[in-house]
């Protein structure tokens, strides 16, 4: 792969991060006219109009206004959970021990159900002890929080009631790469807190939560 | 490998890094289709272009506060939406016919009487010879590179998608929409120099 179709392929957000990191850190002008161009080709396939709006002066009024701006420097965005779907990530791998896990769990309240219903902590602690045999992270927990609280409308909650979200959580547990890393932000925390809460080493506005036991 | 939504992705996290040449980047990228948006909006060219060198300066200032849970560009237009209403507001007018739409919609907004205060006979003359010239230089494509440009950027395929689509492997679907961009870039390069006036 020559120089122009890396940038090429960086246009169409096609590069590893690798390669978009190496590339980036060695553009010259060249590079930078490539990318131009690509754009310019992207946008008057898609609407010759576009052509009306490109302007070199005003892409270095902007790029001048900018060289004047004061360096951003933020908490960079985790990518890790963006470049795969929850879905998929979820269902990549061990599926068929999640699923047996989550027979086993509804299989366990139901019959529960009909005799009498325990505390809680004791539920969790049951169901727990049937996922015993998975290696989870706290990674790996995460992903499932994600696809579980997006998807929350569409469980089994109803069919349930009186058994915790939480306690279908720990049954179904994802086994999932463990090279992920999870952020979560602020503003998302309070939907978290009732399974989660901050590290204690988290010092900026995004913070890196560990699991809690629903019996606390 | 992406979607719309994570094309930016990676270049946006550099930039929240503290590389500011990736922002420009995103300029470059993106502010012929912020300034073909805000004619909806503002009639004037140089209002327009003071529109975009202000939303994208926002934009960098508020980088830190961009989560990815949308496009970078569906990000981008709001903000200049909202300048654009800030400059009217300036100005004692009320916006125009905005609709609120989402990012799809307004990528096929179609309105030419919106431009009639931005296109000169001139400017005009000169969007028709790119087009015809673009449009020359596509069907002069062979076909595998001729599909595989249109569904990147026509139809907005990953090149997974493409790859599946035409039977081939994901390398070869980047070479041919290279070669693609470079064939076309060659045919109208000499209609993208500028010439003395603003545009072009």
């Amino acid at each position: 792969m020559n120089r122009n179709e890396q940038i090429s392929a960086m246009l169409d957000g096609e590069l590893d991060e690798a390669s978009l990191k190496a590339i980036l850190s060695s553009m010259d002008d060249d590079d930078v006219q490539a990318w131009q161009t690509y754009s310019a080709v992207g946008d008057l396939i898609r609407s010759s109009d576009t052509a009306a709006f490109h302007s070199p002066p005003l892409l270095l009024r902007i790029e001048a206004g900018l060289g004047q701006e004061p360096t951003v420097v933020a908490p960079v965005l985790a990518t890790a959970l963006v470049r795969q779907s929850a879905a998929q990530r979820l269902f990549a791998a061990g599926l068929s021990k999640r699923l047996l896990a989550s027979l086993a769990a509804v299989g366990f309240f139901s019959f529960a159900m009909n005799q009498a219903i325990p505390p809680l902590d004791t539920q969790v602690q049951m169901v727990r002890t049937q996922a015993a045999g998975n290696a989870f992270t706290d990674e790996e927990l995460a992903l499932w929080q994600e696809y579980f609280m997006a998807h929350q409308q569409n469980s089994v909650r109803s069919g349930l009631s009186g058994v915790s979200p939480i306690a279908r959580v720990e049954a179904d547990r994802p086994s999932l790469n463990n090279t992920e890393r999870v952020i979560v932000n602020d503003i998302d925390a309070a939907e978290w807190m009732n399974v989660w809460e901050p590290s204690a080493q988290g010092t900026d506005h995004s913070v890196q939560f560990n699991y809690v036991s629903s019996s606390r | 490998m992406s979607s719309d939504k994570d094309d930016d992705l990676l270049i946006v996290q550099r930039v929240q890094a503290g590389d500011k040449l990736a922002f420009n980047l995103l300029v470059s990228k993106y502010h012929r289709r912020v300034a073909r948006l805000l004619t909806r909006m503002v009639r004037n060219q140089e209002d327009i272009e003071d529109v975009v060198q202000e939303t994208f300066i926002k934009a960098y200032r508020a980088i830190g506060n961009f989560r990815g849970d949308s496009a970078f560009y569906t990000w981008i237009y709001r903000i200049a939406i909202n300048t654009a209403k800030n400059l009217l507001v300036t100005q004692g007018r009320r916006p125009s016919t905005l609709k609120e739409s989402n990012d799809g919609d307004s990528e096929t907004f179609e309105d030419n009487a919106a431009l009639s205060n931005i296109d000169t006979p001139e400017s005009l003359y000169q969007t028709k010879q790119i087009g015809e010239a673009v449009n020359e230089a596509m069907a002069a494509l062979p076909e595998e590179l001729r599909s595989a440009i249109v569904m990147r950027e026509i139809d907005g395929l990953s090149y997974e998608e493409i790859a599946a689509a035409m039977d081939c492997p994901i390398g070869t679907v980047r070479s041919r929409i290279f070669r693609a961009r470079e064939s076309i870039a060659t045919k109208i390069k000499p209609l993208l120099e500028p010439k003395g006036s603003k545009r072009w």
